[in-house]
């Protein structure tokens, strides 16, 4: 058995303003220590239970995982790798903020066998970074980026933002040509979105921030997709680009439907059927795991119905869609006699295509993907 | 109890001059309820009621008094609604009673509502009693009041009570009064039994619940009686009386109000305005009963759901045992499937319905816009009624068609007469009179289509006048006009649904908002949607929504798959309240759009 791995590390030096994620901002050493020790357990427990698998893919993602000290990150990656050994070739990611590394933890990551780096750079503009609660500049996103390169990491992911308050089209292409002449090996590009629980929430709630109008955002994202497949970036997924070869096997997984484990406080696992959702509070889930009980705050069976509904919104995210011949062995009947009444009419609105083997979005289905993912839920 | 010292009364008042709190203060004083048992407006059970500060359903209530000449005195308060659309509830709890109170606030002086319920009131004969209420508002001008009811009203007010049911101000008074000038019944109490039925409701256990004024005669538990307009018998199981809460007693007597049950499965049987007497002994002649109610609006009510057609059947024969004045039918339209067509007494009624429709049976409703009653005279010379303008005949098949028409009285301080006319001019109103009910109040009359008063009328003319103004109307007739149906298309395809029927000259108008309105209110979609006012085949306003153009979740959640999943299913959930026609989502809203197109 092949299974990917999401390890969260739930720490940051401060929240941005957009952020939901899971983060404790600005702990101390000891609670990092005592965290990873319980992620040390609770990774043995699930070896313990869980039958033989192999690993062709973990992902740390946080919070900012550098936020741990170069020491801490080693420990990380070394227990990580010693426990759950990685087979030959595995991507192994880890995300940085680009004011957190140094050559010191970047030495760190290197030895303890990370593969790929994804920064999170947001934009080249320090007046965005700054509205954004970013603790990072541009500078140091350019000292970042080539101190990685020189050490050796060949495999770098940029993230950037866009609709963010007060941008102007003009400002994005000015951040994505920026972007594009550091020569990363992969792009994601997110639309900013105001979630309930940040501080953009309340602002947005006092009327001190607005919404950004969907159709100028949809004409920053119809920009990129042009720009940067002429600068030759494959476009792979809804907000991934990579150069060939480079596209994140890590991703995938999740587009393709595929089980993985979900390790640390609040990340989400998929596993022998069952989505499930760690404990949030960081006490609780060290508690849980000392107990020798997987800390899991909340879990849902995927019945096969469901689970075909996922299999189609997940891979039609993939720009090559959905694979009809996947569809019908995992599931035992054809795309076109469980969902041929819900493709016809997107077919017939122009937002799916069907190939000989595949079913996938449109250029015109790839903007409105949600209306397309809504059909099949 | 003789009859002597029985007083059977009601309070005529219009909405916010405190007919409810003083009811509740009556109540209290009389110690029918204990001020712990007391909660505000206690006549006014519905949540509705009590949420809008208005009465719908009447009800009736029993209160024992000592009075100041030492005998002990058996009132009975029935309520009355104060909307203009519950006029006939009015008539009913007046024919049931001997006298009214006549409730005015102190500082708004008489309005058209009230003016309307006095008049019914005293050709039911009935003793009236002034009291000018909120005397302890600062702006109270008693005198001017009372001077403006002996004007208008020619009412002699020198017995006036100057009252706050707020304070408890002149409460006693009012009770003392009610007793010495409120006549007692004069029934024959040997007689046989003669009660007349003014409400009902229905108990799923007691069955169909009717409330009763004893006029002669008396009944009580194992009576057989016979129902005077339906001719049913029945054998009585209960009766009581309403302290509010139904309370059983043994006998009800000449002049006393209360209720009996008597395993009435039908609620028709029941008919309000009926005569109940004794089957072995019947009298000669029923009571005079009630005009009939007729319908003055109709629209179509839709389930959102499709299946939930029945449940929506169900829920309207329910409601329909505790309220007489709705009648409904079932109905096809093509953009909205089935559904029934339903007639309500006014616009209030119509959303009181609907509201509790979907509050009390859980439903969600569709509501096409209300349509008056047309009468459409063919050319083969055959007369339709046309409810619904769907069905409206062919344009070469139509030689006229006919609309109701109403008088309206419009009360109003005289400092706001001309944006009054204004509106009614708009509203395709023809002057009548213009009377000074003092020498700052002015009440205006106007011949005006029905139709136009249930548009936004009633908003228009409170918003115009700053609220002062008060409106009554009643049904004069049927008066011919150049009227049109107007179509509505979306994405190329008429939604019968949106139709109405509008007088030629403000068709391209009405039109153009509506399509306008339209615009703004259906959401955008997968495609670009054109939306149309047509009238026949001639194209006379258009829109075009523009397609979506980005709609896609592009957060990974760091692989919490079921986040994504819940947000999208919760975004496909709010489109659930919309109605899918051919391929477009329509909201609710929209399809009562045509109510509210602001003319200004």
């Amino acid at each position: 058995m092949e299974l990917g791995v999401y390890v969260h590390i739930p720490f940051c030096a401060a929240k941005c303003k957009y952020c939901d994620f899971l983060s404790y901002p600005g702990q101390g050493k000891a609670k990092k220590d005592e965290y990873l020790h319980a992620l040390r357990e609770e990774t043995r427990l699930y070896l313990r239970n869980l039958p033989r698998f192999t690993v062709t893919n973990f992902y740390v993602g946080g919070g900012t995982p550098t936020c741990l000290s170069g020491g801490q990150l080693f420990l990380l990656l070394d227990f990580l790798g010693g426990l759950l050994q990685p087979a030959a070739g595995a991507e192994i990611t880890i995300e940085a903020n680009p004011a957190t590394l140094d050559r010191e933890k970047l030495r760190a990551l290197k030895k303890g066998g990370c593969t790929r780096l994804s920064l999170g750079v947001q934009s080249f503009h320090d007046g965005e970074l700054h509205s954004l609660g970013r603790i990072h500049s541009r500078q140091d996103v350019y000292n970042t980026y080539k101190l990685a390169r020189r050490m050796g990491f060949s495999n770098i992911s940029l993230d950037l933002m866009y609709g963010l308050p007060g941008q102007e089209p003009a400002g994005w292409r000015e951040s994505l040509r920026e972007a594009v002449g550091l020569e990363p090996d992969h792009l994601s590009l997110y639309q900013l979105a105001i979630e309930p629980g940040t501080p953009f929430y309340d602002e947005f709630k006092q009327g001190l921030l607005q919404e950004f109008e969907q159709d100028r955002a949809g004409e920053m994202y119809e920009e990129a997709i042009g720009f940067l497949a002429a600068q030759g970036f494959h476009h792979y997924e809804i907000s991934n680009f990579a150069r060939r070869g480079c596209e994140s096997k890590h991703n995938q997984m999740y587009w393709q439907n595929r089980e993985y484990l979900g390790l640390g406080a609040g990340a989400a696992g998929y596993l022998q059927g069952v989505r499930y959702t760690n404990q949030k509070n960081l006490a609780a889930y060290s508690e849980m795991v000392a107990q020798g009980v997987y800390p899991i705050g909340e879990k849902e069976k995927i019945s096969t119905e469901l689970a075909m509904r996922e299999f189609m919104f997940l891979g039609l995210r993939l720009l090559a869609g959905v694979d009809k011949n996947s569809f019908q062995e995992r599931y035992g009947i054809t795309l076109q006699e469980r969902f041929g009444k819900v493709i016809q009419p997107l077919k017939a609105h122009g937002l799916l295509q069907e190939g000989e083997n595949s079913l996938s979005l449109t250029r015109r289905g790839l903007y409105i993907a949600n209306e397309v993912f809504m059909a099949f839920l | 109890m003789s009859q002597k010292n029985i007083r059977n009364f009601s309070i005529i008042a219009h909405i916010d001059h405190g007919k409810s709190t003083l009811a509740d203060r009556l109540l209290e004083c009389t110690g029918a309820l204990s001020a712990r048992e007391m909660s505000e407006q206690v006549l006014d059970q519905m949540d509705l009621e009590r949420e809008r500060g208005i009465t719908i359903k009447l009800k009736a209530v029993r209160m024992n008094y000592h009075a100041e000449d030492g005998a002990e005195y058996l009132l009975n308060l029935i309520d009355t609604p104060g909307h203009v659309d519950f006029t006939y509830e009015v008539s009913r709890s007046l024919a049931a009673c001997e006298g009214a109170i006549l409730v005015i606030d102190a500082s708004q002086g008489i309005e058209a509502q009230t003016l309307a319920n006095v008049y019914m009131a005293l050709e039911h004969d009935l003793e009236i009693i002034p009291v000018i209420n909120k005397i302890d508002l600062p702006g109270a001008e008693p005198e001017r009041v009372i001077q403006e009811i002996e004007d208008v009203i020619g009412l002699d007010c020198s017995g006036a009570i100057l009252a706050s049911a707020k304070d408890g101000t002149g409460v006693p008074e009012i009770l003392e009064a009610i007793v010495k000038k409120v006549p007692p019944p004069r029934g024959n109490e040997q007689g046989s039994l003669k009660a007349l039925i003014f409400d009902c409701h229905f108990d799923s256990y007691k069955g169909a619940i009717s409330y009763i004024r004893v006029v002669d005669g008396s009944v009580k538990k194992g009576l057989n009686i016979l129902m005077m307009a339906t001719g049913k018998t029945f054998e009585v199981t209960e009766v009581g009386v309403f302290t509010p809460s139904m309370r059983i007693v043994d006998e009800l007597s000449a002049g006393m109000v209360g209720y009996l049950a008597a395993s009435i499965k039908n609620v028709k049987d029941t008919r309000v305005g009926d005569t109940v007497t004794s089957a072995e002994n019947p009298v000669q002649e029923p009571l005079p009963g009630y005009r009939a109610i007729t319908s003055m609006v109709f629209c179509g009510l839709y389930p959102v759901e499709t299946n939930e057609y029945e449940d929506l059947r169900d829920a309207l024969e329910k409601l329909k045992l505790n309220d007489a004045s709705l009648v409904y039918e079932p109905e096809t339209s093509i953009a909205l499937g089935f559904g029934f067509r339903c007639g309500f007494l006014g616009l209030l009624h119509m959303e009181i319905v609907q509201e509790r429709l979907e509050r009390e049976y859980n439903l969600q409703l569709l509501t096409t816009a209300p349509s008056v009653v047309y009468k459409v005279r063919k050319t083969d010379g055959e007369v339709l009624d046309i409810d619904n303008p769907t069905k409206l005949p062919p344009l070469q098949q139509i030689e006229s068609i006919s609309e109701p028409y109403v008088k309206a009285m419009v009360m109003v301080p005289s400092t706001h007469v001309g944006p009054v006319m204004e509106l009614a001019q708009d509203k395709r109103g023809a002057y009548l009179a213009m009377d000074y009910l003092s020498a700052n109040r002015v009440m205006i009359k106007y011949n005006l289509p029905l139709s136009e008063i249930i548009f936004d009328f009633f908003d228009q003319l409170k918003s115009r006048t700053r609220g002062y103004a008060s409106l009554d109307y009643e049904l004069t007739g049927y008066q011919e006009s150049d009227l049109v149906k107007l179509d509505v298309l979306v994405n190329n395809e008429i939604v019968d649904a949106l139709s109405f029927i509008v007088h030629r000259e403000r068709a391209y108008f009405r039109g153009k908002a509506l399509v306008e309105k339209l615009r703004r209110l259906i959401p955008r979609q997968m495609f670009e949607v054109p939306i149309q006012a047509a009238i026949g085949n001639k194209v006379i306003a258009r829109e075009n929504i523009a397609a979506l153009r980005k709609s896609v979740l592009d957060k990974c959640y760091g692989g919490d798959i079921t986040r994504k999943r819940k947000l999208l299913e919760k975004q496909k959930e709010g489109k659930k309240r919309m109605k899918l026609v051919g391929s477009v989502e329509i909201p609710q809203e929209a399809f009562m759009a045509v109510l509210s197109l602001d003319e200004k």
